[in-house]
């Protein structure tokens, strides 16, 4: 077994180059830059924390955005793992006839994602939003989906939110 | 998606898994249904998702490069019966080819005790915001991640929207999916469906075009009292393709109203285009698995492609997707077959078939390096 290998590429998975996250085609919208950055968010009840580092078992980081309520020290986590951008990549505008009252959702709502502003701030849940292995700025040589390999980094990704003090 | 593999692994702290329009097959599911592979609604999905910084599973090509059921695509299926865990999971009859089939089969082995199912008549982006299915949500989390003592230990396992017309819809809840139900046999004859279960003697046959839109062969039943069908359903037919060494079968069940025209029903996520169910099948992939097929419910291998000689006549068992509609007397339901898709092939989203091409294609009259 070549260590160096996923399980994926081994049993034959076709790869293609990844796209730059900053020159990805439109109407998909490019990541901002990697940067830390923690805010609170417009009404001051939500805490937010762009960029946050998670460490994989093998010593990968993966990227999440945390959303976390700010009145409240600890709360349950909600854990958001897809490779559709956690900065929102996919715009509203992409797919017509949605059916969705965008009026009603804050602009933080990202495609397929609630809304964290009443979630995280009345509803007292904390979202950890990840950019899965190879995505995005997340490390790992490669991406894929639906594969092993994501399950055993959700399984990270929850261990790693159980133990923050939050 | 990947909720699934995650949670057969079981980590400690996963509480609870909110299974909101998920895959669990996507062979099946998604990029070769009944067979026949779906590459522009997958390269559509691979511009969404294959950026970043080094090399993404290109799953725009995967139906292409791996055209048959092997380990790689059995990799990303789990043993969804290792998930013991509180779950709820919802999807919609609209999701057609995507999340509707892989949703419901899942949740049916997951072994936790508690274990729920939705499944709207709506839209896959509307369900998830309108406030009704936040309010689901948040009750759900609220039971099992706060351990709030709320409704949530009164919901009944399944609930259901019986389609009775786009905008007619009746809930209705049950303690399994699918619900108890009469398998009711229907033979194909000359004139129509038929309950009769004696055999003609006659060897018949009807012919359509494969390549051809608007060619297809229709079989109507026409319904005498009110009628609910839920459930699994599944075609049985005896093919011989001419000029072809396959052939793509594309099946729907359409309700009928009194005037004749069709009742359509939300397809995908956006468009009124959707028949009270749609079957697919390519025919060289119809060796079933005969542990996992049931007469309502079949079960294809994909191990391998059985061709077809001119002379063959070959026995084909077609999966027809979960369905809930409701009938009155007067109204027909219409089974029929045809060689192309019954949807929209000029939106990406909309579109299920083999195309070998989509969309624009851009030729550029100076030379450009391809960017990597």
């Amino acid at each position: 077994m070549d260590n160096n290998k996923s399980t994926t590429r081994l049993l034959g998975a076709p790869y293609r180059h990844s796209i730059h996250p900053q020159a990805v085609e439109p109407p998909l919208l490019p990541a901002p830059d990697l940067r830390f950055e923690q805010s609170i968010l417009e009404g001051g009840e939500v805490i937010f924390e762009k960029d946050t580092p998670v460490p994989m078992r093998d010593g990968i980081i993966l990227y999440a955005d945390v959303y976390r309520p700010a009145s409240v020290p600890k709360s349950p986590s909600i854990v958001f793992f897809a490779p559709f951008g956690k900065h929102g990549a996919v715009p509203r505008e992409k797919f017509p006839n949605m059916g969705v009252d965008f009026t009603r959702l804050s602009k933080y709502t990202k495609f397929e994602l609630p809304d964290p502003i009443p979630w995280c701030g009345d509803y007292g849940y904390s979202f950890v939003v990840v950019d899965p292995r190879g995505t995005w700025w997340s490390e790992g040589s490669e991406a894929t989906y639906l594969s092993p390999e994501e399950g055993r980094d959700g399984y990270d990704v929850v261990e790693w939110a159980a133990a923050r003090e939050w | 998606m990947s909720a699934y593999q995650t949670a057969v692994l079981k980590p400690p702290h996963l509480s609870a898994l909110l299974l909101w329009e998920g895959i669990s097959d996507i062979y099946r599911e998604v990029n070769t249904t009944g067979g026949i592979p779906n590459v522009a609604f997958q390269s559509m999905w691979m511009n969404m998702t294959g950026n970043g910084l080094g090399e993404s599973e290109d799953h725009a090509v995967a139906c292409l490069e791996h055209p048959l059921y092997d380990s790689w695509w059995q990799s990303k299926v789990v043993d969804w019966s290792q998930i013991t865990i509180p779950a709820f999971s919802v999807t919609g009859w609209s999701s057609l080819g995507l999340h509707l089939r892989g949703t419901i089969e899942a949740w049916k082995q997951f072994s936790s005790s508690r274990k729920y199912i939705f499944i709207h008549a709506g839209r896959e982006w509307s369900e998830y915001y309108k406030d009704e299915n936040v309010r689901k949500q948040k009750l759900f989390w609220d039971r099992f991640l706060k351990d709030d003592t709320n409704e949530v230990d009164n919901w009944p396992v399944a609930t259901y929207d019986i389609r009775v017309t786009l905008d007619n819809v009746h809930r209705h809840s049950e303690d399994r999916f699918p619900p108890k139900a009469k398998i009711t046999p229907f033979r194909l004859t000359a004139t129509g469906l038929s309950t009769d279960e004696r055999h003609s003697s006659e060897p018949a046959y009807q012919s359509y075009i494969s390549h051809s839109p608007g060619s297809s062969v229709k079989f109507d039943y026409r319904i005498d009292q009110t009628t609910e069908i839920t459930g699994y359903a599944s075609v049985k037919l005896f093919v011989q393709s001419l000029q072809y060494p396959d052939a793509d079968i594309y099946v729907a069940l359409q309700k009928i109203g009194k005037d004749g025209k069709e009742i359509k029903f939300w397809h995908s996520s956006q468009q009124v285009e959707a028949s009270a169910s749609f079957g697919w099948l390519r025919a060289s992939h119809r060796e079933l698995d005969p542990q996992k097929s049931l007469p309502e419910r079949p079960y294809h291998l994909h191990r391998r492609r059985q061709w077809l000689r001119p002379a063959d006549i070959v026995e084909l068992q077609i999966e027809l997707w979960p369905s809930s509609t409701g009938w009155s007397a007067g109204e027909v339901l219409r089974l029929v077959v045809q060689g192309v898709p019954f949807t929209g092939q000029q939106n990406i989203t909309q579109v299920k078939g083999p195309t070998h091409g989509f969309g624009e294609a851009a030729k550029s009259f100076t030379s450009r390096q391809s960017g990597l």
